[in-house]
Formats: C-alpha cells, sequence, structure tokens
C-alpha cells in the first residue's frame, strides 16, 4: 500500500524543482550579457518508483521528480576553435596597428615627405649649376640640404618610438598573460574543490583561457575538470593543477600567434623599414658627391655621415662655409632617380603589407565573429526562450502547489470527514 | 539555428560599424578630393604618384633651365647682331680706303674710325651676361633642358672671332687699320671672313634657340600630361564619389533602423 502522505512527497518534489528552475531563469536572464556566461539548465529526473501491488503482479508508482543536476550548455570544440581564431585575429592586429604607424612615419603621398626633400635639394643643384658662381644658390643648397636630413631624422625618429612603444607592449603583454595564468592556476584550485559542475567558476576559467589565448596561442588539456595550459609552439606548461609557471622575456621568442607574436613580428618589420630608409637615405647621400671645383678647391659630400641616419648631417665643412660647395655631382639625374625609385619601393611595399594586414584582420574578424555567433548559438541566453520557459516552469510550480492542496483536501476527508 | 539576443546586437554592431567605416572612407575621399591617404590606400598608385610628382617637379626645373639658355641665347643673338653692324660700317670703310683717289689725311680719318670701330668691337666681346658671366669665354655654357639633354647656350670667343693661326678678327682688324693709314693693299678677303664668321655664329645660336623653345613646348606638354595622368591616380571622380557616399549613406541609416527594429522587442513586451 502507499503511503497515506504520498501525495504530499510527490508535490513538494515539483515544488522543489519549479523552483530551482525558476531561480536558474532568473540567473540566465540576469547573466544574458555577462561575458563568457553560458546558459543553465536544471536537469529534472524522474524519481525512483515504489513496487506497488495490483491484480497481476507489481506495478510501479511514480514518487516524482528529483533533481539530478544544473548544467551548463557549452561546446568544447567550438571553444578550442575561438581561442586559435582570436589568437590569430591578435597576431595580426598588432602587426596592422603597427604597419599603420609605419605609414603615418613614412609620411607618402604628401608635400613635405622625403621625396619632396630630395626633389627640392635637386632643383637647388641645377639653379646652381644655371648660376655657378651664385652665393644664393649655394645657400639654398644647404638648406635644402638640411630639410632633407630633418625630415629623414624625424622619419627614423617616429619608426624608432614605434619600436619602443613595442617594447613596452611586449612586457606589459608578459605581465597580462603571468596575471591570467596565475588566475587560471587558482580556479583549477577551487574547482577541484567545489566539483565539477560547478558552472560559474567553469565559465570564468574560459573567459580567462581566451583572454589568454588573445596574448599567446596555447593549447589547453582537461583531465578531470582540471586545465592544463601549454604553449602551442613548444609545448611547454604553465599551468598544471593549481601550479603556474610564469612565461619568461627569454620565451616570447617562442611563442607563435597572438598579440605577443604579433609584437615580436612587429618590432622585426619595424627593424626591417628603419633599415630600408637607411640604405635610401645612404645612396641618396652617394649621390650628392661634389667633384673638385674649377678654380682647385677639392670637391667633398654634401653629408657627412657614419652610415646611420642619426649620424647624418650637412658636412661641417660646408656648414661653415658654403664655397665648399663646389658644383653639381655627376650625373645628378639618373642618380637622383634611382634614389627615389627605391623609396618609391619601400613606400609601395609598406603599403602593399599594410593592405595585406587590413585584409587579414577583415578575414580573421569575419571567421571569429562566425565562431563567436555559432558558440552564441549554443551557449548563449535566448530571452525568450528564457521567459517561455519561465511561464513553463511557473505553471508547473503552480500545478505542483495544486497536487499538495489537493492531498490535503484528501486527508481532510479522511481524518475530519470519515470519523463523523 | 538557435538565435539568442546576443548573436542579434553583436552582429547588429559589426554590421552597423563596418556601414559607418565605408563611410567614413568615402567622406574623407569627397571631403578631400583624394584618393589617396596612405600607402595601403592603393600601393601600386601611390608609387605611381610620387613618380609623377617627382617627374613634374623635374619637367618644373627644365623649365627654368630653358629660361635660363633662352637668356643666354637672347643676349648672344643680340651681341652678335650689333657686332654684325660694326663690322659692316668697317666693312664699308674697308672699301671706301681702296679708293686710290684718297689723300693721307683722308685715309688717317678713315682708319681713325676703325680704329673707334674696333674698340667698339672689343666691348662687345667682353659683354657680360647678368651682370656676371663672360658672354664669349674660353669654355661654353652648358644647360641641362631634359632629361640627359644638355645644350650649349653660349659661344666661346674662338668659334666667335677665330683662333690665332686662322685670321683672328682683332688682329685682322688692328692690321687694317694700319694697312688704310699706310695705303697698303685693303685685307678684304680677311674681314669678309671675319663677318662671315659672326654670321655663321648667330645663325647657329638663333637654330639653338628654336631647339630650346621647342623643348620648351614639349616640356610644357608634357607636364600637362603629367598632371593629368596625377589627377587620374590621385583624384577622385566627384560624380562617382557623391553618388557612392549617398548609397553608402542610405546603408548606414538601413543598418541603424534595422538594428532599432531587432534590438528592441523580446516575447516580454508581449507578455501581460
Amino acid at each position: 500500500m502507499v503511503s497515506t502522505f504520498h501525495g504530499l512527497e510527490v508535490g513538494k518534489r515539483g515544488l522543489m524543482v519549479g523552483q530551482a528552475s525558476i531561480a536558474t531563469t532568473g540567473h540566465n536572464i540576469a547573466n544574458a550579457n555577462t561575458k563568457g556566461y553560458s546558459r543553465q539548465t536544471v536537469n529534472g529526473t524522474a524519481s525512483p518508483s515504489l513496487d506497488v501491488w495490483i491484480n497481476n503482479g507489481t506495478g510501479q508508482l511514480g514518487t516524482g521528480v528529483s533533481l539530478e543536476s544544473i548544467t551548463r550548455v557549452r561546446d568544447r570544440f567550438l571553444d578550442q576553435q575561438y581561442r586559435d581564431q582570436a589568437s590569430t585575429l591578435g597576431e595580426w592586429s598588432v602587426k596592422q596597428g603597427t604597419l599603420e604607424r609605419l605609414e603615418v612615419s613614412i609620411n607618402e603621398p604628401s608635400e613635405t615627405g622625403l621625396q619632396s626633400a630630395m626633389n627640392q635639394l635637386r632643383g637647388a643643384w641645377h639653379d646652381l649649376s644655371n648660376d655657378p658662381d651664385s652665393a644664393s644658390a649655394r645657400a639654398v643648397i644647404k638648406e635644402r640640404a638640411n630639410e632633407f636630413v630633418e625630415t629623414a631624422q624625424s622619419m627614423n625618429d617616429s619608426m624608432a618610438n614605434v619600436k619602443t612603444d613595442l617594447e613596452a607592449q611586449k612586457l606589459d603583454k608578459i605581465d597580462e598573460a603571468n596575471g591570467i595564468l596565475k588566475q587560471i592556476a587558482e580556479l583549477n584550485n577551487s574547482i577541484n574543490r567545489s566539483g565539477t559542475q560547478s558552472n560559474d567558476l567553469l565559465d570564468k576559467r574560459d573567459v580567462l583561457v581566451e583572454e589568454l589565448s588573445k596574448i599567446v596561442d596555447v593549447n589547453v588539456k582537461e583531465t578531470n575538470g582540471v586545465y592544463e595550459v601549454t604553449l602551442a609552439s613548444e609545448g611547454l606548461s604553465f599551468v598544471t593543477g593549481s601550479n603556474n609557471t610564469e612565461i619568461q622575456i627569454d620565451d616570447a621568442s617562442k611563442v607563435s600567434g597572438g598579440e605577443l607574436s604579433g609584437i615580436i613580428q612587429s618590432i622585426d618589420i619595424v627593424d626591417k623599414y628603419q633599415s630600408k630608409l637607411e640604405d635610401v637615405v645612404n645612396q641618396f647621400v652617394a649621390a650628392n658627391e661634389m667633384p673638385a671645383a674649377a678654380d682647385g678647391t677639392p670637391g667633398a659630400n654634401l653629408f657627412s655621415t657614419d652610415g646611420t641616419i642619426d649620424s647624418l648631417k650637412v658636412n661641417p665643412d660646408i656648414e661653415a662655409d658654403i664655397k665648399r660647395i663646389t658644383q653639381i655631382p655627376a650625373d645628378l639625374d639618373n642618380k637622383y632617380q634611382g634614389v627615389s625609385g627605391n623609396f618609391q619601393a619601400v613606400v609601395s611595399e609598406l603599403g602593399a603589407q599594410s593592405q595585406g594586414a587590413i585584409r587579414s584582420i577583415a578575414n580573421h574578424e569575419a571567421a571569429l565573429l562566425a565562431t563567436d555567433s555559432r558558440r552564441q548559438s549554443v551557449t548563449g541566453v535566448s530571452l525568450d526562450e528564457e521567459m517561455a520557459n519561465l511561464i513553463k516552469y511557473q505553471h508547473a510550480y503552480s500545478a505542483a502547489a495544486r497536487m499538495i492542496s489537493t492531498t490535503d483536501q484528501m486527508l481532510d476527508t479522511i481524518i475530519n470527514r470519515m470519523a463523523n | 539555428m538557435r538565435v539568442t539576443q546576443q548573436m542579434l546586437h553583436q552582429s547588429s554592431v559589426r554590421h552597423m560599424n563596418q556601414n559607418l567605416g565605408r563611410f567614413e572612407k568615402i567622406n574623407n575621399q569627397v571631403s578631400s578630393g583624394k584618393l589617396l591617404h596612405k600607402p595601403s590606400d592603393d600601393p601600386n598608385g601611390v608609387s605611381k604618384a610620387m613618380n609623377l610628382k617627382s617627374a613634374i617637379a623635374a619637367n618644373g626645373q627644365y623649365e627654368r633651365n630653358t629660361n635660363e639658355a633662352n637668356l643666354w641665347l637672347d643676349e648672344t643673338d643680340q651681341t652678335i647682331n650689333s657686332m654684325v653692324n660694326v663690322m659692316q660700317r668697317v666693312r664699308e670703310l674697308s672699301v671706301k680706303a681702296g679708293n686710290e683717289t684718297l689723300t693721307e689725311p683722308d685715309r688717317a680719318a678713315i682708319a681713325a674710325e676703325v680704329v673707334e670701330l674696333t674698340e667698339q668691337m672689343e666691348q662687345f666681346s667682353n659683354a657680360k651676361v647678368n651682370g656676371k658671366y663672360e658672354m664669349f669665354g674660353t669654355d661654353s655654357r652648358k644647360f641641362t633642358i631634359a632629361d640627359g639633354i644638355e645644350i650649349k647656350a653660349s659661344v666661346t670667343a674662338d668659334q666667335l672671332f677665330g683662333n690665332a693661326t686662322d685670321g683672328e678678327l682683332f688682329q685682322t682688324l688692328n692690321k687694317l687699320a694700319d694697312d688704310i693709314r699706310s695705303g697698303n693693299e685693303i685685307p678684304l678677303a680677311e674681314v669678309d671672313k671675319g663677318m662671315d664668321r659672326l654670321l655663321n655664329t648667330a645663325s647657329e645660336v638663333g637654330a639653338r634657340q628654336n631647339r630650346v623653345e621647342s623643348m620648351a613646348n614639349r616640356i610644357q606638354d608634357s607636364t600637362l600630361q603629367l598632371k593629368t595622368m596625377l589627377s587620374k591616380v590621385e583624384d577622385i571622380d566627384y560624380a562617382e564619389a557623391v553618388i557612392q557616399l549617398k548609397t553608402e549613406e542610405s546603408v548606414y541609416q538601413a543598418s541603424l533602423a534595422a538594428s532599432a527594429k531587432i534590438i528592441q522587442p523580446s516575447l516580454m513586451d508581449f507578455l501581460r
């Protein structure tokens, strides 16, 4: 026989699960816009039934519902994809940012760039050739040469600034990554203690791993709910269980993907363009070698340099005495055209590289958003769905309450009416 | 596919951003009138534009060089013409001096005039261009009037007056004065030779003036062509750009309107 109070117990269980469901729905709604939150579902299951005697043997009588688990809805495969794409995007966005800054440094096309400084000096040489005795033509050459030096040096300085910023950024990113690694290890520890269903902690840890994957490309392995984080390129292990080791500055050269790798590549890019600029400037200096004058004043170079742009200046002899400007350098037009051509090639190369980076970013961004969108489709909170669920659970809760009041009436019938 | 509010939100934001980005780019082009602002806008175009600008700057310089060459040639031409006038008078006097009926004082008077004229010729021969440079020096002045093209814009003294072994003009004139004074035979042939040399040089200078002139015209044509090409590379086509601007504007506004419609309502708006 079934207990008289069985109905009360069944109703109570229904109330409990209904309440948990409504609370979880509320939790989902409240966290609809929380970063990295994955929606949670209450998994109820029918509780073990009771054997009851029926005509031909035993039957099973239901005992209501029991709360089996509250789990988060998550797709690990999409997570992995997201992390890979995030690190590629991180890498490219740093590179693109650097190239954009270099484009500003190189200041072309413009009326005030290196090209126009070269054109003006060329014009000044021609004016001297037209009027070989003129002191003013010489003064103009000297000033134009100074202008060229200033233009080249300001370009070089602004590239050097880009590099300095990148070096500082590198240290910041390593610090940031180390902070994240530490937090992941701590969360590993908490999750280990509170069990693998601590949904909100799991979400938090995944957010951290995503942030980390933007900085460096990492591999994540999960064993018994604990993450092991390793560097994708070298297999260096940074988090094992609740322990973490810090990324050292020397490790930075080993990373592939992510902002850190982007920064390291960017530093190389800046170096490359600085040395290209230096080549152009040195070629230009070589084109300004003056022959001796008719009156026997020995020839000299208009500039003096030890091969670096920093050391470039107008020849001090000329700065002291413009008569040392003897005459137009041999084959000036051809040489200038050669240098211009080389400089244009540098500008084009930078432009093409930057354009490529912009396109890459657009592609990776689209891919990342598509993945994120698919992930949102699985894990995101749909307010419509939650509202519908809320109504569903509310009705279930009301019905369970009615079950209790019905049982109460039944008991009233038995206890109070049957005796009379 | 299950669709969530965040997905809608993200994609709306992304599309609005993209549209605004394109709107900004075309707006920038229309307000500046230029297609190219940085190398990555069109790497090839930027390098082409830089090359064209250099060529235009070089042409500007060549134009100034041709003006300078013209100045030299003009002044040389005028001076030689004046010399020719003087020489014509010298020749007249030489012919006159050949007349047997002349008395000694007559010849002395003629010789004095020849000496006077010779002095004038010497002054001409020391003429300066721009008050600075010897017009008839020992070296010729050259001007670069186009890529790799140099033109001689001056005449050397040897060329104009002949050298010592070949009847130098001033020697001839001095001898002429002596011969007239002393009643010797007049060296008419040598005077003519000097005159011919002046005339030949004058016509050569004239020919060079023509050449410089035609080069100047060519430079102007080429500058115009280069500027047209530069404009094609770096300037926007206003009609096209403005239409595109309008298109981008309406696309952007449409994305704003669509986002406003999509983001707002949820089931909550319809539940009591």
